[in-house]
């Protein structure tokens, strides 16, 4: 009688078999580890806002100081977003008739709010407080990146709680004086080694971030 | 059918026939028959339904969330809970007939050990099922893997639960190489037997070319017994992990140093129970009265008796520890399992687990595979409600007497729990049907014939 | 947080209407609001605030909403990767104002001074107000009946401002059919019937409005009856007590009004007076102080007898408790007197004493004892007692006590008077059957009922509710379209207190300023407003109104004052002493003088205002419906009390449906077997029954059930606080749910007997002898090894060390705190077939235990948050790290990263946590974030929501967190600053709002802190501590001061062996 016997191709499917066993896990892994990553997916997220904003114009040629709109940053969870009213305190005198500025002086009028689109965007669970912050001398470049050179603002980082954690445990490497934190460009006196100047920073005005739960989460 | 089970394998071949050749026809026939018995489909039959009202059942809650169930503070855990424990428990006689029973050379494993495998598995996937489903956000189970992730999160290697999950997964492993293991030489059996090419192709492939070669013999007694041996161990651990959910808890009645080993013996007792409620029927039907014979029977008994026989002890003695702790809420927490709200519970794990089984002391009972039949199934009863007594009671009345509840499952509770019977039922099933039921290659070895002629050693 | 700070600025609106008049006169002005609200309303994020917003009860298993299942989809998915760009968080909008009002902050809340009226008090009230829509609301500390607290339907009342059944337009069924119309469509009615009844000065005229104190809404009754000289003005409010006003009437002459200054009090008796409950005149603040009163570290207690049918929070917390039939009170009353008198000799203008009444009920030893016991106490505290007579308690029970009091030389030391000039002629129920004959007699041209709900609350042989329709034309102006605007003409639309403009005045005649916090919802108009529109008045404005009643605050500094402060200073009454005329000879009928208990037929009824809903006013409010009722803990119900003996006798089981019959008339309901409940009396709570409540509280015509049962169905005039004569006939059990969130005396003898056994270590107590004998007399109540821990502490507390203090010596379980809780924590409500499966949400709970025999139980209160242990049984189970330590040592649950497994409920001995079963918030709502809806209603229900804490969804378990949202902006605020936070600059909710100061929170690390000194007390105890979890809530043991003549309370039982 005819017995069931593998066909000698079937030799090979072991070596295919090991190789694809051995590749594919390390693939799937590299694809979802990459892949899935916030720096992939959130990082550069740069939508088109109502009025073509330039951050780069005002806050870096211009050198406006980001609490003149932001002025909440410092005593509250949120740096607010600036009313027209703030706009116009200018705009009421150049560029008052642009285009690019009509729904500025649109809400101005009607008091319609203007419909900015969020950038930096924390789910809903995470309660994050700019001036804790501000106040403790984390620079604003630390989490939005190098705002003043934006034309249109995107997501420099990818406020992760991973990369969240990253500063609460080790925060020397962000910290700075309070009064430079609007500082875009501002590097420890005297060539100092950032890390270095974090650290007797950190040691003389005691910040001991906490990585508590009740932290973020409440 | 008939015509097969008058073959006796066991006495001594007439003349001009293999007496092993009868023992092949004898368990490969059953997979290659056209048609299986009647009640072969009637029970696969209602298997299917039960299976589909599981699925319906599971699908319904987690649509709606777990409230469909009759889950309620303080009773968290209930029924899905209990199922679980009832069926990991159930998947405990398998491994330790095939791997302990193999080391301590009982040769009358050979006959059961197969489908008590088999059953294991079956058992264990049932028993898979429920933490998956039972908790709050079931798409979220991978939490409890350690896998590096964006936030950081690592699972909390203090917890039991997290315990569970390597146990009852290298448990289910280490089972089905096992299983599969043993089946290798059959499958090579059913390959050559076969006649229909695609019968010969999938069998072929399963049988991974096995060729009965001697030096095939070898290293395949040497892998059974190394896995034999690392499987032995798992039938204490897993079971006594589980009870650590219970026992670590500081809750009165779950807060017990005896719960690995009474957790164990449970499994076992209520293991065997299975095993016996499947092998009567099968032999009936399938015609292995030869093969799985009245002795096998008599042997499980003997071990349900002594195993039903530890477990009675243990609730024995959980009443005394309570009473010699002195713990106030300790106390309370017997007295009130055994004639609070849940009485009925409780009376009926005593009657099934403890008094009937006691009726194997009669040889005539005990020998009789009816009665083996019914006390199996008194068992299964039995052991299911232990775990219903130990988790929903001691939870209905913890410390304060203010957040005190009585649990009252719902209908889908009951359709989760039947419903589980579908999947094993239908496992089983279709393993009776296609894979060979007994270790053919293994009783060989231990039939008389084998030993006939000692001098070709 | 991102998106609720878009949601923080898109609902600021120029902050304080309060700040702009303007947006404060209903539908005409409203556009600073609406305009923000048409924002709301097409702006995503509105949507998804409104999805994460308070849910309507689950009646039954929720819907498959395809809500939920695209939750689960787009939850579940972003969840576990967080962004794949698929499923990247929705976008955002940030909405910015176009003007930010000077010194607002976008996503903080600020709070304003406001006032809420019940039967004519006010009690001063702070809402706070988050970005420029109410969340919370919590006590003035500056108003005299509130002194910091806020009962529960204070608080409950935000939700009542976003209750979407709230009657949203003026609604006319002239010509049959109910059409909705306009304000200015009812102005030109209105005008024309009104002309036309000037010329006969308004005789047909006749106005029907709540009790109230608004010196306004006076002015403007005022200008009415000006305008309308034959115009009568009637005040109905069904649960005003005739009593107090009839009885000063018969003792001083004169109606006044009564006020205890509990603290000189040594001996405080009730005569079935209530009077540390929230619906007690100056109930809050008499919690507060006389819980003051009973602190035995002082070395010195007050004492408080409390004689009483049903059991009341008073009664929970008294000394000496007798369990006497409310009719009988009259006759003890008497007795008192003629005991008094016979050892007082009062001056001879006071008339000669009551002859001592032969009652049965004084033969009874035991009562005897009690009265001999508190006569002798009574008389061996001269000046120093009080004696307090039940609200519902007849003319002449008032009179006695006054008279008793001036004989005890109470008055001028412990009571006060001052004269009642608001009181009416007549009782309100006198008054009401006279209009209602009017009405039948065709006498009336135009009947404007100023809010309440008299077509449901009428007495029922009054049939006012078919007298309406004779009136040619008939206006109703009440929040929701209930059951009386279902009778009238018109039905207009109330504003909210919230919502508009005016002033009201504390029991003791403190003026406050009721100011709204946003502009009308619903184009609702107040009393006020309406009363000045039909006055002539096309745009009334309430706050012009207002002003203008109030001269001495023209000024905008006194005005603001007045605004901040909640209060105007020295406007409370001039206390007086009124002469005491002699109480003749009180009548004493069959009733009054029958012996204990009384078979059916001769069964006492007692009607009183629910503690929750009130008269009915309340029922639309889930929070209300769900929170447990302080002693039976029942919800989504009422019942009738009985005591168990009586329910013996009548053959009732517990949960029993009965009938009881007064009379003629008859209501069905469930019975309850109340422990200590006096024999032969039943108690029922009004409000029940509601037909036209609303989707909560019962809506026939869209087939939702009334909930609980309608006691005014046998409520006549005759027997209008305390009908006699009462039958009871029981059905038995039938196919009906009882929900109460803790058992209800009967679990089964085991379980009664392990209650029992365990009692007295868990609710510690002791009496003040024992007290002073051995200060921790706590230690020994348990017996324990020593307490080791496996390993070091994970973590060492230097830093802040959060714990509380729970004084069982001052709660009363009036249960304010566990709806603080709810609102502060956003909890939702699960509705009735939850609560029976024992899924509330509730975080705090309140546990009532019943010591002794059921006959005359005592109870006591136990108040249970998460007791934030720091060898936490709950952490190391979770497989998941989902409640993890935090160095401050609470115990962190991170909704977020649970799965729900639910293990960390099963292993926690307090079972404080709470799993959400079913998708609560969503579910009901209809709508998530990801499934836009139109439906502004749904919409407006989000509003409630406190965005400092995170809104959990189904599968995740939760549990009191010690408000760490508000720990965590007080530590911000501080740190910022580098300053320390003081003690007490962090206050739960709990704390915060109870009466009388029992909980205390604070930093255990910080020395001169409260609590920490709290915690060193002897007599501070951790419930079961002897399991180690080493708790950071613990609690002051109960101290009783029993009078020596009767024996002790309750010794404080030690378990031996």
């Amino acid at each position: 009688m005819n017995l069931f016997v593998f066909p000698r191709w079937a030799n090979k499917t072991r070596q295919i078999a090991g190789v694809v066993l051995g590749v594919a896990p390390i693939y799937l892994i590299a694809l979802i580890w990459y892949g899935a990553s916030p720096k992939t997916t959130d990082v550069g997220y740069q939508p088109e806002q109502p009025v073509p904003y330039s951050h780069a114009l005002h806050a870096g040629q211009l050198g406006i100081d980001c609490r003149y709109c932001h002025n909440t940053v410092e005593d509250a969870a949120h740096a607010a977003v600036p009313p027209p009213q703030t706009c116009m305190n200018c705009h009421s005198k150049v560029w008052t008739k642009s285009p690019k500025l009509a729904p500025i002086r649109e809400s101005y009028e009607t008091g319609k709010a203007v419909e900015w689109i969020k950038v930096h965007d924390l789910p809903d669970y995470v309660y994050f407080n700019h001036s804790a912050h501000v106040t403790r001398g984390i620079g604003c470049v630390s989490c939005h990146g190098r705002v003043d050179q934006m034309e249109q603002v995107y997501q420099h980082e990818p406020l992760s709680m991973g990369w969240c954690l990253d500063c609460h445990r080790n925060p020397e490497k962000n910290l700075r004086p309070p009064e430079e934190v609007t500082n875009m460009t501002w590097t420890p006196p005297g060539g100092q080694d950032p890390v270095e100047f974090g650290k007797e920073f950190r040691e003389k005005n005691h910040i001991a971030p906490p990585t508590d739960c009740s932290t973020c989460h409440r | 059918m008939a015509a097969i089970s008058d073959v006796n394998p066991f006495e001594a071949p007439p003349k001009g026939a293999n007496m092993f050749a009868q023992i092949t026809d004898n368990v490969s026939r059953i997979a290659e028959t056209e048609k299986p018995p009647r009640a072969w489909y009637i029970a696969f039959g209602f298997a299917q339904i039960l299976l589909i009202i599981f699925f319906g059942s599971l699908g319904y809650v987690i649509w709606n969330g777990i409230g469909v169930w009759g889950t309620m503070m303080p009773v968290a855990w209930a029924f899905p809970i209990v199922n679980f424990v009832f069926w990991i428990g159930i998947g405990h006689a398998g491994t330790l007939i095939s791997a302990v029973l193999f080391l301590f050379r009982q040769n009358w494993r050979t006959a059961i050990n197969r489908f008590a495998e088999a059953m294991t598995i079956f058992a264990v996937m049932c028993a898979g099922v429920f933490p998956g489903v039972h908790i709050g956000r079931p798409w979220l189970p991978y939490y409890m893997f350690p896998i590096p992730n964006q936030m950081d999160m690592w699972p909390q290697f203090r917890s039991p639960l997290e315990w569970d999950v390597f146990a009852v997964s290298t448990y289910a492993t280490v089972s089905i190489l096992f299983w599969y293991m043993g089946m290798i030489p059959d499958f090579a059996t059913f390959r050559d037997r076969a006649t229909t090419t695609v019968r010969r192709v999938a069998y072929g492939i399963v049988a991974m070319g096995w060729r009965g070669s001697s030096r095939q013999w070898h290293v395949y007694e040497r892998a059974y017994l190394i896995l034999a041996a690392l499987a032995t161990p798992l039938v204490l651990s897993v079971h006594s992990v589980v009870s650590f959910d219970f026992a670590t808890a500081q809750l009165p009645g779950w807060h017990t140093t005896i719960f690995p080993p009474y957790f164990v013996a449970g499994a076992i007792f209520g293991g065997f129970a299975m095993v016996v409620t499947l092998a009567v029927p099968a032999r009936q039907f399938f015609g292995l009265k030869r093969i799985i014979t009245i002795r096998h029977l008599e042997l499980m008994n003997k071990v349900i008796m002594a195993t039903g026989l530890l477990v009675g002890y243990a609730y024995g003695m959980e009443f005394f520890i309570a009473w010699y702790s002195g713990g106030k809420y300790e106390q309370f927490t017997f007295i009130n399992r055994a004639f609070g709200p849940y009485a009925w519970a409780y009376w009926t794990m005593i009657s099934c687990n403890v008094i009937l089984p006691q009726l194997h002391w009669i040889p005539k009972f005990r020998q009789n595979p009816w009665c083996t039949l019914a006390i199996g199934l008194v068992v299964n009863v039995g052991m299911w409600f232990e775990r219903f007594v130990i988790i929903c009671t001691s939870l209905s009345r913890d410390f304060l007497p203010s957040s005190w509840g009585y649990f009252v499952p719902t209908p889908i509770d009951l359709a989760t729990l039947g419903g589980s019977f579908g999947l094993f039922f239908t496992l089983f099933l279709l393993f009776c049907r296609y894979l060979p039921m007994v270790a053919m290659a293994e009783v060989k070895a231990f039939s008389p014939a084998a030993h006939s002629h000692a001098d070709h050693h | 947080m991102s998106s609720i700070d878009a949601k923080k600025r898109l609902s600021i609106l120029s902050n304080a209407p309060a700040a702009s008049p303007s947006s404060s006169a209903g539908d005409t002005a409203k556009p600073t609001y609406w305009r923000s609200l048409a924002e709301l309303e097409q702006s995503p994020e509105f949507l998804e605030f409104a999805a994460r917003e308070f849910a309507a009860p689950l009646e039954q298993e929720p819907p498959n909403s395809p809500g939920r299942r695209r939750f689960m989809q787009i939850m579940g998915a972003s969840m576990s990767l967080a962004g794949l760009d698929a499923c990247r968080w929705r976008e955002d909008k940030i909405l910015p104002l176009s003007r930010r009002p000077e010194g607002t902050i976008p996503g903080t809340s600020r709070y304003f001074a406001t006032a809420m009226e019940l039967n004519g008090n006010a009690v001063g009230l702070y809402a706070s107000s988050y970005d420029g829509r109410p969340t919370k609301i919590e006590g003035n500390p500056s108003h005299p009946d509130s002194l910091g607290a806020a009962s529960a339907y204070h608080q409950a009342s935000v939700l009542g401002l976003y209750d979407p059944d709230r009657s949203d337009s003026v609604v006319t069924h002239a010509g049959g059919a109910r059409k909705t119309s306009s304000w200015a469509e009812f102005g030109k009615v209105a005008g024309a019937a009104l002309t036309a009844q000037r010329a006969a000065g308004g005789a047909g005229v006749r106005v029907l409005a709540e009790r109230s104190s608004s010196p306004t809404l006076a002015e403007q009754k005022r200008r009415f009856l000006a305008a309308f000289p034959a115009a009568k003005w009637v005040t109905f409010e069904p649960i005003a007590n005739d009593g107090p006003r009839a009885g000063s009437a018969l003792a001083f002459g004169r109606a006044h009004r009564t006020h205890y200054a509990f603290e000189a009090a040594q001996v405080i008796v009730t005569l079935d007076a209530d009077v540390v409950h929230p619906t007690f005149p100056a109930g809050l603040a008499n919690a507060r102080v006389i819980t003051k009163g009973r602190a035995p570290e002082a070395g010195e207690m007050s004492r408080v007898y409390a004689i009483e049918s049903a059991v009341t929070l008073t009664g929970g917390i008294s000394d000496h408790r007798l369990a006497l039939r409310s009719s009988a009170i009259k006759a003890l009353a008497a007795y008192l007197d003629s005991a008094i008198s016979a050892k007082a000799s009062p001056l001879p203008e006071f008339g000669a004493a009551q002859a001592a009444p032969a009652a049965e009920f004084l033969k009874d030893a035991k009562v005897a004892k009690f009265v001999e016991a508190l006569v002798g106490d009574l008389l061996a505290n001269v000046g120093r007692s009080v004696i307090v007579p039940g609200q519902h308690q007849p003319a002449e029970v008032h009179a006695l006590v006054h008279r008793l009091n001036a004989l005890l030389g109470n008055v001028g030391r412990t009571v006060f008077y001052t004269e009642d000039t608001a009181a009416e002629a007549t009782s309100d129920v006198v008054a009401l059957k006279a209009l209602t004959d009017e009405l039948n007699a065709g006498t009336v041209d135009t009947l404007l009922i100023l809010g309440g709900n008299p077509a449901f609350t009428a007495p029922a042989d009054i049939p006012f509710a078919d007298a309406i329709g004779k009136a040619k034309n008939s206006i109703h102006l009440s929040l929701y379209e209930d059951e009386t605007s279902e009778r009238v003409g018109w039905h207009l639309p109330a504003a909210h207190y919230l919502e508009s403009w005016g002033d009201a005045q504390a029991f003791d005649g403190t003026l406050s300023i009721v100011q709204p916090l946003i502009a009308p919802l619903h184009g609702g108009k107040s009393s006020i407003e309406l009363l000045a529109m039909l006055l002539g008045n096309a745009e009334p404005n309430a706050l012009e109104l207002v002003r203008a009643t109030h001269p001495d605050l023209s000024g905008e500094h006194p005005w603001r004052k007045a605004l901040a402060a909640g209060i105007v200073e020295g406007t409370a009454a001039a206390r007086v002493t009124p002469k005491l005329n002699p109480v003749p000879a009180v009548t004493l009928g069959e009733h009054e003088l029958a012996g204990l208990g009384g078979q059916n037929g001769k069964l006492e009824l007692l009607f009183t205002a629910d503690p929750k809903i009130i008269d009915g006013r309340f029922a639309n409010n889930a929070w209300l419906q769900e929170l447990p009722e302080s002693l039976t803990k029942l919800t989504w119900d009422n019942a009738v009390f009985i005591s168990p003996r009586t329910a013996k006798e009548l053959g009732v089981n517990d949960a029993d449906s009965i009938t009881v019959t007064v009379g003629s008339r008859q209501v069905t309901l469930l019975a309850l077997i109340a422990p200590g409940h006096a024999d032969g009396s039943l108690r029922i709570t009004l409000g029940y029954g509601r037909k036209s409540a609303g989707h909560i509280g019962g809506l026939v015509s869209e087939n939702i059930d009334p909930v609980g049962g309608n006691a005014y169905l046998v409520r006549s005039s005759e027997g209008y606080e305390i009908a006699t004569g009462v039958s009871v006939q029981s059905h038995g059990t039938v196919n009906y749910r009882v929900s109460s969130t803790q058992d209800i005396y009967t679990v089964g003898d085991i379980g009664q007997q392990g209650t029992q056994e365990r009692l007295p270590e868990l609710v510690r107590e002791g009496t003040l002898e024992e007290f002073k004998k051995k200060p921790d007399f706590v230690e020994e109540i348990v017996e324990h090894n020593p307490l080791l821990s496996l390993w070091v502490p994970p973590v060492s507390y230097d830093g802040h060390k959060w714990g509380m203090s729970i004084d069982l010596n001052k709660c009363i379980g009036c249960s304010a705190c566990v709806t603080a809780c709810q609102a502060e924590n956003n909890i939702p409500v699960v509705g009735k077939e939850n609560v029976a499966k024992g899924r509330e949400m509730l975080w705090l709970r309140v546990d009532r235990y019943y010591k002794g025999e059921p006959e005359d139980a005592e109870v006591s209160f136990q108040p249970i948050p998460c007791q934030q242990c720091e060898n936490a049984p709950c952490e190391q189970v979770c497989p998941v790290g989902a409640t993890m330590h935090s160095h401050e040592g609470l115990n962190d649950m991170v909704y977020n990263r649970c799965i729900g497994t639910r293990y960390c409920s099963n292993n926690c001995p307090y079972k404080v946590r709470r799993f959400n079963f079913f998708n609560y918030n969503m579910d009901t709502i209809g709508i998530t974030p990801y499934t836009p809806t139109d439906d502004p209603k749904a919409k407006v229900k989000a509003m409630v929501f406190n965005p400092e804490v995170t809104v959990r969804s189904r599968g995740v378990m939760e549990k009191c967190t010690f408000c760490v949202q508000r720990i965590q902006n007080v530590k911000i605020k501080a740190k910022n600053v580098k300053r320390p936070i003081e003690d007490g600059e962090i206050k739960p909710a709990c704390q915060q709002t109870c009466p009388t100061g029992a909980i205390v929170f604070g930093d255990l690390n910080d020395g001169k802190a409260e609590v920490a000194g709290l915690h060193k007390l002897p007599r501070s105890y951790a419930l079961l501590g002897e399991l180690n979890n080493r708790p950071r809530v613990q609690y002051l043991a109960r101290i009783k001061n029993p009078n020596p003549a009767l024996s002790p309370a309750q010794a404080p039982k030690t378990e031996q062996g």
